[in-house]
């Protein structure tokens, strides 16, 4: 059960922006939702949330067609801010939670809760436009989440925080997933979807790409990473005569190769001792989303120049 | 995945549960919902800087306006209003009168019954050989007419007219035209040899019966119909203001939210009827705040005008409370619901085409339409004011955008038949319902639309569309 997108497709006027998409999010899970920009990330949320209407293809939530959903069940965090610049924090959050259904004092409760966790308490009767960027985020998140959803769709939620702010966020997606939430984020920062995810979708120009849980699309992608460092032969460039061996990067450090699945990598270590090399390094390790979604994404937004993509 | 099967597994059941029943508690919500809204865009309002400058502004103007009239009064009190007038008679004999004569004559016709201070003009007479001398003086200011008779060469009295005040500022010159023409009447007839019984007969008027055979007015007292015009005028300005005014705020507070990006919480959260409906009335609360308030302070400064011209002018004073009372409550009644639907019509067609607009700087040019239709009514109510039972300006008052303007004027001034205040009543809640149905469907697509500007044809499939 949980959300299940069946064959949905969107027009805006006569241009597809949503072709055939399936996906399927599991209840309880952290959700990540990958893509570049104008994947199409932003009017599939909403067409989950139902501000959108797909033109074909069925959203249902545990089986009831998102139309039917109460409102109440979901929270949600829009990409570019909104809230009114003008009015109070606490105000504010007030509102949207009554507005939603939430008891005055049961609304009080949370806020002050949350405001204290998010250590924003100081600003509770600031106005809105007065705050830092990072905490009017904050109280973005709080805008979604007070009213006790049990679904949040929260568009790019990570852009534009700092490493400390972005732990407090990362923090509440956890706290809200240990209290059985499900959570669906858009993020093109992949080492956070990585960190969080137990599952992902991969969309490029409206369609499915990859999904399916981390380890899954990781094993799917059929390749392994392997980095090298010869401490006399710096770029060894007799590694791009292997087969089954594909160098990524020539970095300081290391070269880093992708090999395929079924090469034993024992081949490219006596390789470099044939070629007289001094190991100083060998690792082998998976793919990670970022090579994986190079790889899928680059090679169909870019299919005149995939070269240029990979090595960037 | 496991352990946390049963907190998620209780809360589906919830959701179900909250499905099967929000049908029936969707009118509580809709009330709850509205109540909020309606709350946050009154304090919204209230609480802002302009809004409270403007606000005692407009009071502060309404209140002295009120002392306008006594201050008027007060200014004609002091100022010595006889007019001066000297005669300078080079005609001899005038209709049979020597000088004396016919100065007294003059001053008669010219004062009526007023005399000693109470008359208007004061009038004297000089020989001819002081003429330049008074004409300098004329010039100067110092004297206000002189009035030179003499005789041309057909013996015709010859009048000549010389006044300190200019062409465009003179309120003399048709009074002693007049005279100056009974004069040449009476002289001619003299010069003829007519006897003063003949001259009688031939200066009486006309015997003219007129015949209205139409109903009039004559049932309603002079003092009603000044009242009526007054409080028409009062209103129908009060109603033009409140309208452009809170209308367009509420255009750009539905273009504010839909730019802030509120608006996607927001129709989560909300129906778009509910966020119509609660932005309107809310707005619409406090412009009835603020318009109540300049009518309360108004009525009051209206009404402290009576003791003060009572101790000004004493037993003189007029009576401002008249306004008040000359006409009877259920105008003030109607005056109301008519305030109040010029201010929804216009306020659902503003919120609607403020959902369309793509930026806040577009707003402007979104409103222009009814606008046009706000105005055009405002300036119908000046074309149509002297004729208000006119079959055009009844036909004009059914149609609903123009009638809150055109049938205040009517109950103000004209004949009303209780059938038609239901008419129109009816005829503007009909298009106030059609208004809502097409703003919110405009609102529920348009507040999402971002980039794509709609044309007239898009919008219609909006509009009827699924």
């Amino acid at each position: 059960m949980g959300l299940i997108l069946r064959d949905v497709s969107k027009y805006f006027g006569s241009f597809q922006v949503i072709k055939d998409l399936s996906m399927e999010v599991r209840e309880g899970a952290l959700f990540g939702f990958l893509g570049a920009n104008g994947a199409g990330k932003t009017t599939t949320m909403r067409m989950i949330l139902d501000l959108f209407r797909p033109d074909s293809g069925r959203i249902t939530w545990n089986g009831i067609d998102v139309r039917e959903v109460p409102r109440r069940v979901w929270g949600y965090m829009p990409e570019e801010r909104g809230l009114y610049p003008k009015m109070r924090v606490d105000e504010q959050l007030l509102f949207l939670a009554r507005l939603q259904g939430v008891s005055k004092q049961e609304a009080q409760k949370a806020l002050d809760e949350w405001l204290e966790r998010f250590q924003i308490i100081v600003n509770r009767d600031r106005r809105i436009e007065e705050l830092s960027k990072g905490n009017q985020q904050k109280v973005q998140f709080l805008a979604a989440i007070l009213h006790d959803p049990t679904i949040l769709i929260m568009d790019e939620p990570f852009s534009g925080l700092d490493p400390v702010n972005a732990n407090v966020l990362k923090e509440a997606f956890l706290e809200m997933r240990r209290r059985g939430k499900t959570i669906i984020f858009s993020t093109h920062q992949l080492e956070q979807a990585e960190e969080l995810c137990q599952d992902i979708v991969i969309i490029n120009k409206g369609q499915s790409v990859v999904q399916g849980s981390v380890r899954d699309v990781k094993r799917q992608s059929g390749r392994n990473v392997a980095r090298l460092k010869l401490d006399n032969d710096p770029e060894a460039n007799w590694l791009d005569t292997l087969d089954g061996v594909q160098v990524t990067k020539r970095r300081e450090d290391y070269i880093e190769m992708q090999i395929e699945a079924n090469l034993n990598p024992n081949v490219i270590v006596e390789a470099a001792l044939q070629h007289g090399g001094i190991i100083s390094r060998f690792e082998l390790t998976e793919p990670s989303l970022t090579d994986i979604f190079i790889e899928k994404v680059g090679a169909v937004s870019l299919p005149d120049a995939p070269s240029s993509v990979l090595s960037a | 995945m496991i352990p946390q099967q049963t907190p998620v597994q209780e809360r589906r059941e919830q959701e179900q549960g909250a499905l099967a029943v929000s049908s029936g508690a969707a009118a509580q919500h809709n009330l709850r919902n509205i109540g909020l809204i309606i709350g946050r865009e009154y304090r919204n309002l209230v609480k802002r800087r302009s809004f409270i400058i403007t606000s005692v502004l407009l009071l502060v103007i309404v209140f002295l306006a009120a002392f306008i009239p006594t201050v008027g009064q007060l200014i004609t009190a002091r100022t010595p209003s006889q007019t001066q007038i000297v005669v300078v008679n080079d005609a001899g004999t005038v209709a049979g009168l020597n000088d004396a004569a016919l100065t007294s004559y003059i001053r008669t016709e010219l004062n009526g019954t007023n005399t000693g201070s109470q008359a208007p003009y004061a009038i004297s007479s000089q020989p001819a050989t002081n003429l330049g001398n008074l004409q300098s003086q004329v010039k100067q200011g110092k004297l206000d007419i002189l009035l030179m008779l003499d005789r041309a060469a057909n013996q015709n009295v010859r009048f000549t007219y010389d006044t300190d005040a200019s062409a465009t500022n003179d309120s003399n010159q048709s009074t002693i035209q007049a005279l100056a023409q009974l004069l040449t009447f009476l002289d001619t007839a003299h010069r003829l040899g007519l006897t003063s019984s003949q001259t009688q007969r031939l200066a009486a008027p006309p015997d003219f019966t007129a015949v209205h055979t139409q109903q009039s007015q004559t049932t309603r007292p002079v003092s009603d119909i000044a009242a009526g015009y007054v409080l028409a005028f009062a209103g129908v300005i009060l109603i033009f203001l409140s309208v452009t005014l809170y209308s367009s705020i509420v255009a750009t507070g539905v273009a504010e939210e839909k730019n802030s990006r509120m608006m996607e919480l927001l129709v989560n959260a909300a129906t778009p009827f509910q966020l119509l409906a609660g932005k309107i009335v809310g707005i619409g609360a406090a412009c009835l705040t603020q318009m109540g308030s300049l009518v309360v302070v108004g009525i009051a400064g209206l009404l402290l005008q009576t003791p003060l011209q009572a101790a000004l002018f004493g037993a003189k004073a007029g009576g401002f409370s008249l306004y008040l009372t000359a006409v009877s409550i259920p105008f003030y009644f109607l005056f109301l619901i008519y305030f109040l639907l010029a201010f929804f019509l216009y306020a659902t067609l503003f919120a609607g085409l403020g959902a369309m607009v793509k930026r806040q700087e577009e707003v402007n040019s979104a409103i222009m339409l009814p606008t046009v239709l706000i105005i055009s009514g405002y300036l119908l109510f000046f074309f149509t004011v002297s004729s208000p039972d006119a079959t055009v300006t009844r036909v004009l008052s059914y149609i609903p955008f123009w009638t809150p303007w055109l049938m205040l004027m009517r109950l103000a001034l004209g004949t009303v038949a209780w059938w038609e205040i239901v008419v129109t009543i009816a005829l503007m809640l009909l298009t106030i319902l059609a208004c809502t149905w097409f703003a919110a469907r405009l609102y529920r697509y348009g507040v999402l639309m971002y980039g794509q500007r709609p044309g007239l044809g898009q919008l219609l499939k909006l509009a009827f569309g699924r």
